[in-house]
This record gives C-alpha cells, sequence and structure tokens, in this order.
C-alpha cells in the first residue's frame, strides 16, 4: 500500500554522451591513451606486414617461377639450335601467349634473337615482332620454328617453312608434339621432378605455420598489452565510475564508455598499423627484389591485398575490444557505495 | 499469526501512527538489519535502525565511526539494500527494486554531496553539473540551461566552464551541491560535507545549504560532526551500535558537554 509498483526504466543513454564521456576522457588521459593506441598498432602493424610479406612473397615467388620456367625453356632450345645471337626463329602463335612464353620472348628478345610471326598472327605486342608475309619468308635462316599458344599447331606443312635447315628443330611449349617428320621435335616445357616439387610444397607449408604462429603470438601479446593498459584505466577511475553510478548511470552505460574507448583506440592504432605494415612489408621487398620485381609482385594479388588490408582493421578494434570486456565488465559490476570509499 | 504476520501488523501500525500530523516522509526507514558476511564472519552493522526523514527538513545524523552511520546513509541513498527491514525513499520499497530502477531512484530522488567532492576532473563544472540530468535523459540545450541556472544558484555563475582542477575546495563543493539539485530530487544526501573544509569556507557551505533549504525547500540529511552545522539541523539523529538512540532538536542538546570535544 505504501509502494508504488511501477518504477519507469531508467533511460538508456544516447551514445552521444557516452561518446562525450569518452572523447573527454582520452583528450584528458592522452598519454596512457596513446600507450594502448601504440599497443594496438605495433600489432596490427606485425598482422599487415605479414599479411603483406606473404601476398608479396607467393606474387615475387610466382614470377620467379615464370622466369625460371621460361629460362629452362630457353635453355632446352639453345641445347638444340646452338647460340642465338643475332638469328631469326619463326614463331607459330596457335593462341593467347602464357606467362611464361612471354618471358621466353623477353629473354629471346634481350638476347638479341629476331622473332618472326605470320602477318595474321593475333599478337598485341608488335613492336618484339617482325611480321612477314610470305611463309618461306618465315623460316628462312631460321635454325628453328618454336610453336606457342597452347594448341595443336594447325596441319602446317612444316617442311615448306624451312627452306635451308638441314635438320630444323620444332620446338613446342605445351600441348601433343606437332606431327613433323623430319624435325628435331622438342619439347620446351617439361615437368618437374616430383622431389623438387615436394621440396617446395613441404617450404611453402612449413612457411605459412611459422608465420601463423608467430602472428597469434604477437596478437595474443597485443590483447594483454591492451588488456593491462584498460584495467590500469578502470582502476584509475574507480571514483569517478562509482559517482556517475550514485548520479544515476547504469552498469550497461559504464561498459558501453570502456568499449567505445577501446573500439575507437583499436581502429585509429589498427589504421596506422595497416599503413605502417604495408610500408615495412614493401620496403623489406623493394631493398633485396628490387622496384621492378616488388612493383610486379604488388600487382600480382591487389584484392589479396585490400582484404589484408581490411582484415587487420578489423581484427584492430576486435582484439582492442577483445581485451577491453574484462575491464569493462570490472567496471559495471562495481558497487556505487564502493566507489565513495576508495580515496584515491 | 505468524511471525511475519506479527511484524508487518506492526509496521503497519507505525505508520498509522505517523501519518496523522499531515507531514510528507521523504524518507522511511524501518527496523533496517544490515549484516555483512566475510567468511564466517559476520558483522551487524545495522541491529533494527528507524528513521523518518520529513520534506524539506535538515536533518544531521551524528554517530562514532564503525557505528553503522555510513550504511545507513547508503540505505537511504540507495546504494545498498538492507537485510532486512525496509527503507522507503519516497514511498518506493528500495528491497523490491532491480539494480536499474535502483539507478532510476539514485538518478532522480536522492542527490549526493560528497567529502571528497567526487567532480568528474575531466569535465567542465557545467558539464559535471548536467551529467544527472543527461543520465534522467534531459535533452542537452535545457539541461545547460537549467546547469547554468543551478550554478548561479550557489554563486558559481562565472565559473561554469572551468575544470574542477581550476577552483579552490569550497568552490568545488558548490559545484558538488549544484550537482545533487540537478534534477530536482526529493532529498539530498551530505556525507561529512565540510570535513575537507577550513573554518570559513565551511560556514559558507553550511550557509548555502541552509538557504537552500529555506528558499527552495530542499530536504537535506548531513552526517556530520560539525558544530555549526549541527546547530544549524532542525533535528539531530545519534546513531549507536546500529540503531538510532536519540532524536533530538538542537535547542535541547548541550552542544558544551564533553561528547562534542
Amino acid at each position: 500500500m505504501h509502494t508504488r509498483s511501477i518504477i519507469p526504466t531508467q533511460v538508456r543513454l544516447p551514445l552521444s554522451v557516452a561518446l562525450g564521456v569518452v572523447r573527454q576522457g582520452i583528450r584528458i588521459r592522452l598519454g596512457r591513451s596513446l600507450v594502448t593506441l601504440t599497443g594496438v598498432m605495433l600489432g596490427i602493424t606485425f598482422l599487415m606486414s605479414t599479411l603483406t610479406s606473404q601476398a608479396l612473397k607467393g606474387g615475387v615467388a610466382e614470377e620467379d617461377r615464370l622466369r625460371e620456367d621460361a629460362n629452362r625453356m630457353y635453355g632446352y632450345l639453345v641445347a638444340e639450335t646452338g647460340p642465338l645471337l643475332g638469328r631469326s626463329l619463326a614463331l607459330l602463335v596457335t593462341g593467347p601467349l602464357s606467362g611464361v612464353e612471354q618471358r621466353l620472348l623477353t629473354r629471346l628478345t634481350s638476347e638479341g634473337v629476331e622473332l618472326r610471326v605470320a602477318s595474321d598472327a593475333a599478337l598485341t605486342d608488335t613492336a618484339a615482332f617482325k611480321r612477314v608475309r610470305d611463309a618461306r619468308e618465315l623460316g628462312r635462316d631460321a635454325p628453328a620454328i618454336v610453336v606457342l599458344g597452347g594448341k595443336p599447331a594447325a596441319a602446317t606443312d612444316f617442311s615448306a617453312l624451312f627452306s635451308q635447315a638441314r635438320r630444323p628443330v620444332l620446338a613446342f611449349t605445351a600441348g601433343a608434339p606437332p606431327n613433323a617428320p623430319g624435325a628435331n621435335v622438342v619439347a620446351l616445357s617439361r615437368p618437374r621432378g616430383q622431389e623438387e616439387r615436394a621440396r617446395l610444397e613441404a617450404e611453402r607449408v612449413s612457411s605459412r605455420f611459422r608465420g601463423a604462429f608467430i602472428v597469434v603470438v604477437s596478437l595474443l601479446v597485443t590483447v594483454i598489452g591492451i588488456s593491462n593498459a584498460m584495467l590500469m584505466s578502470v582502476t584509475e577511475r574507480f571514483r569517478d565510475i562509482g559517482t556517475m553510478k550514485c548520479l544515476g548511470a547504469l552498469s550497461s552505460f559504464v561498459r558501453t564508455i570502456f568499449l567505445l574507448e577501446a573500439s575507437f583506440m583499436g581502429a585509429v592504432g589498427g589504421a596506422l598499423g595497416v599503413v605502417l605494415g604495408f610500408v615495412f612489408a614493401v620496403a623489406s621487398y623493394l631493398l633485396p627484389y628490387g622496384t621492378e620485381l616488388a612493383l610486379v609482385a604488388l600487382g600480382q594479388h591487389p584484392g589479396q591485398l585490400a582484404l589484408a588490408a581490411m582484415g587487420s582493421l578489423v581484427a584492430g578494434v576486435a582484439l582492442s575490444v577483445m581485451a577491453a570486456l574484462y575491464p569493462a565488465t570490472l567496471a559495471a559490476r562495481m558497487v556505487p557505495a564502493d566507489a565513495l570509499r576508495s580515496n584515491v | 499469526m505468524s511471525a511475519a504476520g506479527e511484524r508487518r501488523r506492526q509496521f503497519d501500525e507505525l505508520f498509522a501512527a505517523n501519518e496523522g500530523d499531515g507531514r510528507t516522509r521523504v524518507i522511511r526507514a524501518v527496523d533496517v538489519h544490515k549484516v555483512y558476511r566475510s567468511g564466517t564472519q559476520e558483522t551487524h552493522a545495522l541491529r533494527g535502525a528507524n528513521l523518518e526523514v520529513f520534506a524539506g527538513e535538515y536533518l544531521s545524523i551524528m554517530g562514532p565511526s564503525g557505528s553503522g552511520k555510513s550504511t545507513l546513509f547508503n540505505m537511504i541513498g540507495a546504494l545498498q539494500k538492507p537485510s532486512s527491514g525496509k527503507v522507503y525513499i519516497d514511498q518506493v520499497d528500495i528491497a523490491a527494486l532491480d539494480a536499474t530502477e535502483l539507478a532510476w531512484l539514485r538518478c532522480r530522488k536522492v542527490g549526493y554531496i560528497f567529502q571528497t567532492y567526487n567532480l568528474i576532473q575531466v569535465m567542465t563544472c557545467l558539464e559535471n553539473v548536467t551529467l544527472p540530468m543527461a543520465f534522467a535523459g534531459m535533452e542537452p540545450e535545457p539541461a545547460r540551461e537549467k546547469g547554468i541556472e543551478i550554478l548561479k544558484l550557489v554563486g558559481l555563475g562565472h565559473r561554469i566552464l572551468h575544470k574542477p582542477s581550476e577552483l579552490s575546495g569550497g568552490q568545488q563543493q558548490r559545484v558538488a551541491i549544484a550537482r545533487a539539485l540537478a534534477n530536482s530530487p526529493e532529498v539530498v544526501l551530505a556525507d561529512e560535507p565540510t570535513a575537507n573544509l577550513d573554518q570559513r569556507t565551511g560556514q559558507e557551505m553550511i550557509e548555502l545549504l541552509f538557504e537552500l533549504k529555506q528558499n527552495l525547500g530542499v530536504t537535506i540529511v548531513s552526517a556530520t560532526h560539525d558544530l555549526k552545522m549541527l546547530m544549524k539541523s532542525d533535528r539531530i539523529l545519534w546513531i549507536e551500535d546500529g540503531r538510532i538512540v536519540r532524536d533530538q532538536k538542537p535547542s535541547e542538546v548541550d552542544f558544551a558537554s564533553q561528547e562534542f570535544h
């Protein structure tokens, strides 16, 4: 009879009030905020540089493999034809050139070989080639014909192409060998040995595992660091928290303050970390590999790099919030009467 | 009749007896017990305290440390619930409330003034005063206007944008008083409000509280050993060993006696 049955529920504060408290908190305690922020930044820098390195490493390895394969092809070709310097090669292009073939042609051009193609060959890069109309012209003085493009050569009378060579070399890069009786048919693309492939695969797996382990450990260290700083921040604000609770703040408001602060630190630290990590990783590839190869590697997986940046930023916020969960809960659980007794 | 029923009847009688005088009771504590347990140790902070606070009065509570004074204070401030007995704040039984409702009650019905001011150091005076209003869901603009109004009232109209650290102790306590008044509470609780102030500033603070009581009809409950404050109050309660043992008007108290020195 004396008790009012219904008490309206305490209003949930607009986020703007919490944001205001957070903003002031960060500004006033700038020193420690910077420490927390640096913690997040370092962790995310490491994560981002690792992810970027992985993408670059993949790119570099791919480019390396292409060039190596092209060199091997070149080697097989020269073994049959003898030195090619200043001589001509006839090219039969059956389809779009693969990466290896492009690099093989680059290598041949750099060795001073004249590359002849039929005038109707579908090649975009015309500068490197000498287009000829007459099929006889194509093969004149050429020690070899190279079939490129991966598709079987159309039924061509190869012997017509070789006007002078006594035992002509017919090289092909992929697919079934062209049918050319009397010609020395050479496959340029030969599979790597089983052992070599196994070695490469094992190396890749072990390096990925090692990388993942180091990243996880470093992120854990970051979380613990942030958590520690947040705990200090809570202890320091014990009296403020208690006072606010006396004034009518809900536990959820107190928790929101700390989680907001953490996510803000996570976002800023994460963004800085992404930029720094990217710069470090690219720099570490620029130095040993040179600008050209590093840039090629960069361009190979733009999607993977964007994903790494997004992921690192999200990780920064998520880790920071995760680290703040325990301190925030501690602060929210605090009994207001206790706060008044802690004379700081 | 069961023991509980018997007790209930006693309570009802007690209320009936008190309700005839036409005075509004802001706070009513009936047979309040509080037991703290730590391990097997039980500490009885309150052993059946009864108390009433009337609207518009200036009540002082005296008691040595360990008498249960702080605990009683926490009860009537809706900071703690009793182990048994009832505490009504503006006719609401706090034992029946959950944490959210207690927060609501603290926000609108009770204003706190602390011995150590407890201002939020990173906020300006005005922000400190408007914080409880924000907790009560007030829009920023009217809250700002009301905050300035209250700060003028306590004599700090010229300092609204200063940080607490830029103010003297007396000024900080004035801000704290303004903050306590923010949501026009039913009762203002002051825990040793003059203990950290020098004689003259303490005197000013007592006068300010007295003025607020006289002019605005603010109900004030203070825990204090300050003689000047005791002399200004309407009633003085003595708490000893978890119970209220005396209830006197200042005119009935011999302030020259040994217990005050």
